[in-house]
């Protein structure tokens, strides 16, 4: 009786413990990984565009698509029920960081970063598409962390693509991927303006 | 006579070229975590892999969690190859370990290397000019390096890209115990800084 008592107590011990070191350590502490899409439905072989941010505890950072002397760039992997074409990410203009290695690129804090993914025109319109991403990224200060992490999120398909969801936008401008400043009459196109 | 003249500035060009492409490997002298010293010029006449590691670094785990690089380690030492790891993490830096604690780790992960050297001052990584973990050079046993670099050819820190990467230290050993040329003497490396 004594014994089991004791290897409650002693379990609940571990398990206190392994907690109280999980809450201390955690590397989900240090840096987490959310997947938005620009709609909720979209027309089936529209693109739908696709962010992910990176956000990371103060002092760390992670790298942009070019990494430069160390660090590794973040690979995210796009996947659904059918084979899927995805556009290339986009990464925003990175910091550069000074390390015994050199010279390497990323970003403090928050980094989001766009892509897509076009929905084949052969899925019928009304279907629920769950898509899945697939990320690894590293985060450095004067060491460096690996993470993995999976996301899913899930999309409905209809004759008409929406317009991007408010938080779409609204993650757009806080990313500075969209001007602050926005006329109502509309937002002026990248690359688009006259000389 | 002109001809004879041609063909031994040719030959001289010839050896200069070959002179440049073949830098020697810088000399060192340095403790294993028994203490024991290890000198690059007592394994003159022996292919030496140096491969500069750091245990907690994510790129270093990437090769030996899945064990490979012990794999490579066993398969080059059993061939005559001397395979030296080296660390040049300073004290209180990461990668950095009492002598009890790298045979510990040594023990646990199966290394296969003939020794592993403590670099703690750093001056065998900076005469190497290793900057990366791993990063890795090979030294011929003429004493002339055959190739530095990365182990392979995908930056990443996950062990499922191991398949399917070009490995350049697997190549350039491979290439020297058969006798050939070496096919890619220099690659930028990947990896974590060194924690000098």
């Amino acid at each position: 009786m004594k014994t089991r008592r004791g290897v409650i107590l002693f379990t609940a011990g571990v398990v206190l413990l392994s907690a109280a070191l999980a809450r201390a350590a955690g590397p989900r502490d240090l840096s987490r990984v959310e997947l938005f899409a620009a709609y909720e439905i979209v027309r089936p072989g529209d693109l739908l565009p696709l962010a992910v941010r990176i956000t990371v505890a103060d002092g760390w950072h992670t790298y942009a698509e070019n990494p430069g002397d160390s660090g590794m760039p973040p690979s995210i992997r796009i996947s659904g029920p059918v084979p899927l074409e995805t556009a290339p990410w986009q990464f925003p203009p990175p910091q550069a960081f000074k390390d015994a290695a050199g010279t390497s690129y990323g970003y403090e804090k928050s980094v989001v970063l766009l892509g897509g993914v076009r929905i084949p025109g052969t899925v019928a319109p009304g279907e629920e598409i769950e898509l899945k991403a697939d990320l690894d990224w590293m985060i450095c200060r004067d060491m460096c962390v690996f993470l993995q992490d999976s996301l899913t999120l899930r999309v409905r398909t209809g004759e008409a693509a929406s317009a991007a969801r408010p938080q779409w936008n609204a993650l757009l401008k806080e990313s500075g991927w969209m001007p602050q400043a926005e006329t109502r009459q509309g937002t002026p196109v990248p690359g688009k303006e006259s000389k | 006579m002109k001809q004879v003249i041609m063909i031994m500035a040719a030959v001289m060009a010839g050896l200069v070229l070959t002179a440049a492409a073949q830098e020697r490997a810088p000399a060192f002298d340095l403790p294993d975590v028994d203490g024991v010293r290890h000198t690059l010029a007592q394994y003159a006449g022996k292919t030496v892999v140096l491969e500069w590691t750091n245990y907690d670094c994510p790129f270093v785990k990437k090769f030996y969690e899945p064990g490979a690089m012990q794999a490579m380690q066993a398969k080059y030492t059993a061939q005559g190859v001397v395979w030296l790891s080296v660390c040049s993490s300073a004290p209180g830096k990461q990668g950095h370990f009492a002598a009890e604690e790298w045979k510990r780790r040594m023990a646990a992960s199966g290394v296969k290397a003939t020794a592993v050297l403590v670099d703690e001052t750093g001056v065998a990584g900076k005469a190497y000019g290793a900057s990366n973990t791993p990063h890795v050079f090979v030294v011929r046993p003429d004493g002339t390096l055959a190739y530095r670099g990365a182990v392979d050819d995908k930056r990443s820190a996950n062990p499922a890209d191991l398949a399917g990467a070009r490995n350049y230290l697997s190549e350039t050993l491979d290439a020297l115990l058969a006798g050939g040329p070496v096919a890619v003497a220099e690659t930028k490396p990947y990896g974590c800084s060194v924690k000098y």
